[in-house]
């Protein structure tokens, strides 16, 4: 009896895991972020922001994430060989984000970029 | 007597126990100290004020940062010094919770580097949650219940490294530690040698920086950084560090596979220690 009672208190201690684990899984929807790029680029600058670096050229702007697709590390640019470098396993990618070598699976994503005038100055907003 | 074996005799003699318990109180002491400055909405922010602004800032995160390592270092001596004394007295099931311990000392300290949130910690936590979510069917609720970085920045490791992986750590050494008591003033020279250096010494801080191509994780991280490179994450992330777990459980389950998984060990250990040399060498 008292082994019979053992397994219920396990059963129901494992049934508690779900509404446990599916309270954690819960993640409010988040509404889409607005960065706001404050300044003019010059054609073939670049201006690192936290979550993107956002490049112009003859083409216009555009935002390539920082986000590695290997593990998430944050990547910077490389003036000198013109690439996209993780700094923890040096995944490479090209300024428009394609996959170059290194471990990352996948290519970078880009982010939406409106071009700024008028009353809201000189600038660039990415949409994240 | 050869050095080896003096050397041998000199680590199952040293109360590496009581050592790691008393840096584990200076530990949890500067933790509560700094967690009433600490703000895990602006991590980096909060901490850079800690050790610039606040006075005695530097102090209390060198202090709890030294006394955390010191822990954790002294943690593993014990047991080594456990397997020198060849002590066979322990159920399995103790055995089994003591190992247990083990990762959570080891999640406890990586949390707190990646609660700093610089260059490291920043890329130590992305890197941690990436690997979960790389676990098959669990990876995503085992992720949001340890870290959760993108979704909810600090949050959940702030919460874990303050609460659940202490609890779990306490849970899993209950027992152990009610069996053994230790003394604070029988170790005072340890406590004043960690106040000491921490006067003297800052708490490591890397600022994210524009140009920088390469970056390096925690000591303990560094072999694991390496792996990564060439193993898919979840082999490299999960499977190969559950191995030395699971080798140190069935050393106290199967008396009689001791000395196979404990040559397993060390070769592990030993693989690991090369890959932390490449790394650390890049």
């Amino acid at each position: 009896m008292a082994r019979g009672y053992l397994w219920l208190q396990w059963l129901a201690g494992a049934l508690l895991l779900y509404p446990v684990m599916k309270f954690i899984d819960f993640s409010p929807p988040k509404k889409p972020r607005l960065v706001k790029v404050l300044k003019e680029v010059a054609i073939n600058g670049f201006v690192v922001e936290h979550d993107f670096i956002l490049f112009v050229d003859q083409d216009g702007p555009r935002a390539i994430s920082r986000k590695c697709t290997h593990l998430g590390c944050r990547l910077n640019y490389q003036t000198r060989e013109n690439v996209l470098l993780c700094p923890c396993h040096q995944s490479r990618f090209t300024t428009g984000g394609r996959r170059i070598s290194g471990p990352a699976p996948k290519d970078l994503p880009s982010y939406p970029v409106t071009k700024m005038s008028g009353n809201e100055g000189p600038g660039y907003v990415v949409s994240l | 007597m050869s050095s080896a074996f003096r050397f041998a005799m000199l680590i199952s003699a040293t109360k590496w126990g009581a050592k790691s318990l008393i840096c584990l109180y200076v530990s949890v002491l500067t933790g509560i100290v700094l967690a009433l400055q600490y703000d895990p909405a602006t991590p980096f922010f909060s901490v850079g004020s800690i050790d610039l602004l606040a006075p005695f800032g530097a102090f209390w995160r060198a202090g709890h940062f030294y006394s955390s390592q010191l822990f954790f270092l002294f943690s593993l001596m014990h047991l080594w010094a456990v397997f020198l004394n060849k002590k066979d007295e322990m159920t399995p099931g103790k055995w089994l919770l003591l190992v247990l311990s083990l990762p959570a000392a080891l999640l406890l300290l990586f949390t707190g580097y990646v609660l700093r949130a610089d260059a490291t910690g920043e890329a130590a936590g992305m890197i941690a949650e990436n690997i979960t979510l790389a676990i098959p069917v669990f990876g995503k609720g085992l992720n949001s219940l340890l870290f959760a970085i993108e979704e909810e920045g600090m949050k959940r490791v702030y919460t874990n490294h303050l609460i659940g992986l202490g609890v779990f750590w306490g849970i899993c050494c209950w027992d152990h530690l009610r069996r053994y008591r230790v003394q604070v003033k029988e170790h005072g020279l340890l406590v004043g040698l960690m106040f000491v250096f921490s006067l003297l010494v800052m708490a490591p801080m890397e600022p994210g920086q524009l140009g920088v191509f390469h970056i390096q994780g925690p000591w303990f991280f560094l072999g694991l950084q390496e792996a990564l490179r060439y193993i898919h994450p979840f082999w490299a992330g999960v499977v190969l560090p559950s191995t030395v777990i699971v080798a140190l459980i069935f050393i106290g389950l199967k008396r009689d596979w001791r000395g196979a998984l404990l040559s397993f060990v060390v070769i592990w250990l030993g693989s690991y220690a090369l890959l932390s040399v490449i790394s650390a060498l890049r």
